[in-house]
């Protein structure tokens, strides 16, 4: 058993050690505490229910005797539910995914599945680069999630989701989307690939993906809600995932940010083109 | 500490503990002027309010929760959705660390604040419980899931 406390304490002051106190003062703390509300908070807020209320003026006569929660539309709550119960297509439990589910013991053993259920929900890459989610019914009927790397020769345990959540029960549910991002090469410092896979939550409509090149890209949700990318193009590598929430009202059709992640930052990795060989040279401090 | 705040309190509490209040404030706000809009409103908060404070747990604890509060009103990004990386192990070094930055961001909300008060704030159970208004036997679990979900990861790249 590790004892992560140490290690966290270790590493945290270093992600985010104390910022200076330059911008400390208490004076301003007090004008606050006894100023009133500022007047351009007021201002806006009147604005806006006068807006408000014209808006509803105007519309009232199309709207009919239609529901409120149809004319506004409702934004979805969050869920993990699929209609078919397990997603994916049907396959037969890798050899990792049977000796990790053997791994499951004390109270990790709720999240062990059935491994006949065991569905794929996407891949994406090819060779060591192919990443992919997978999907199973655990013993108490929740559906996991599962992620294989390196072409299938690693993986994560299977992690569960719950609808509704379970009081007490740490789950991922609050979680927009889960994730699997690989990216390597063929030499330890070259990064030559670049795969991502998901899965997203019921509620979410969109995903897009923001290159290294500028350019952004939609990755389009296949029918259990999974989506992948994977390139050789370091122009093309993967920067920023944004995730969506999308509902429809009768006005117009919603959307809201509810997951941003910076992928090279988190993975701490830089694109380098493939060199070597047929590839030609490698850029100085790179080998091939 | 008395049963009630006086402003007193207020501002030593301001003074000896503004750097941590800031750097919670920034990882909740991830903007430097909203953390420190959070962190002069959660104070300016607790010194409107100073009289409903009753003594009913530590004051700093009453603090924080204000200071969250307004660094959650401040916030301008929503929280980072979930990097499980599988290449992790493949890249040798500070994989360590790269695993805890990403455990943080994967974090569900409650769980990465508890761990924000837990660790840069140094907080007790009975505080952080305090502040995110949930028992204490809540805190506990939620900061068992989160140390149980970075083992799982820690796991990974040094099976």
């Amino acid at each position: 058993m590790i004892d992560v406390e140490p290690l966290i304490r270790t590493h945290l002051d270093r992600l985010a050690p104390l910022p200076d106190a330059s911008t400390r003062d208490w004076a301003d703390v007090r004008r606050r505490a006894h100023g009133s509300r500022p007047a351009g908070r007021v201002l806006v807020l009147a604005a806006a229910i006068a807006l408000l209320a014209v808006a509803l003026l105007v519309a009232a006569p199309a709207l009919g005797f239609r529901q409120v929660a149809d004319v506004f539309g409702s934004e979805p709550s969050p869920t993990w539910t699929w209609p078919e119960g397990v997603p994916g297509e049907p396959i037969e439990a890798p050899a990792i995914v049977r000796s990790g589910n053997e791994q499951l013991h004390g109270k990790l053993a709720r999240d062990r599945v059935d491994l006949g259920s065991v569905r794929q929900i996407v891949s994406a890459g090819d060779g060591s680069a192919e990443n992919a989610f997978l999907a199973a019914r655990s013993l108490n009927g929740d559906v996991c999630l599962a992620k294989l790397g390196g072409g299938g020769h690693f993986g994560s345990l299977f992690e569960c989701v719950h609808d509704p959540p379970k009081p007490g029960v740490p789950s991922s549910d609050e979680q927009a989307v889960f994730l699997g991002v690989s990216g390597g090469g063929h030499g330890g410092s070259v990064v030559d690939y670049s795969t991502i896979v998901g899965v997203a939550r019921a509620d979410v409509g969109r995903v897009e993906l923001e290159l290294v090149n500028g350019e952004t890209i939609e990755l389009p949700l296949n029918r259990w809600r999974g989506f992948g990318y994977s390139t050789t193009d370091a122009s093309r590598f993967p920067k920023t995932l944004s995730v969506y929430r999308t509902w429809s009202s009768f006005f117009r059709s919603h959307e809201k940010l509810v997951g941003e992640l910076p992928l090279q930052q988190v993975k701490g990795l830089e694109p380098t083109p493939l060199c070597g060989g047929v590839y030609g040279p490698c850029p100085p401090g790179v080998k091939p | 500490m008395g049963q009630r705040a006086d402003v007193a309190d207020l501002e030593a509490l301001y003074r000896a503990r503004y750097r941590h209040f800031l750097r919670v404030a920034l990882l909740i706000t991830h903007d430097e002027d909203g953390a420190h809009e959070a962190v002069q409103e959660g104070f300016a908060a607790a010194i409107r309010s100073r009289r409903s404070y009753r003594g009913e747990g530590p004051l700093e604890a009453w603090v924080w929760r204000s200071v969250v509060n307004a660094a959650k009103k401040q916030r301008r990004r929503p929280a980072a959705v979930v990097p499980h990386d599988p290449s992790l192990s493949e890249n040798g070094d500070a994989a360590e660390e790269r695993v805890v930055r990403a455990w943080i961001a994967a974090l569900p909300e409650r769980q990465r604040l508890a761990v924000y008060l837990r660790y840069y704030a140094d907080l007790d159970y009975r505080a952080i419980a305090a502040v995110l208004e949930v028992e204490v036997g809540t805190v506990s679990a939620t900061l068992s899931a989160a140390h149980r979900t970075l083992r799982k990861e820690i796991q990974e790249v040094h099976p």
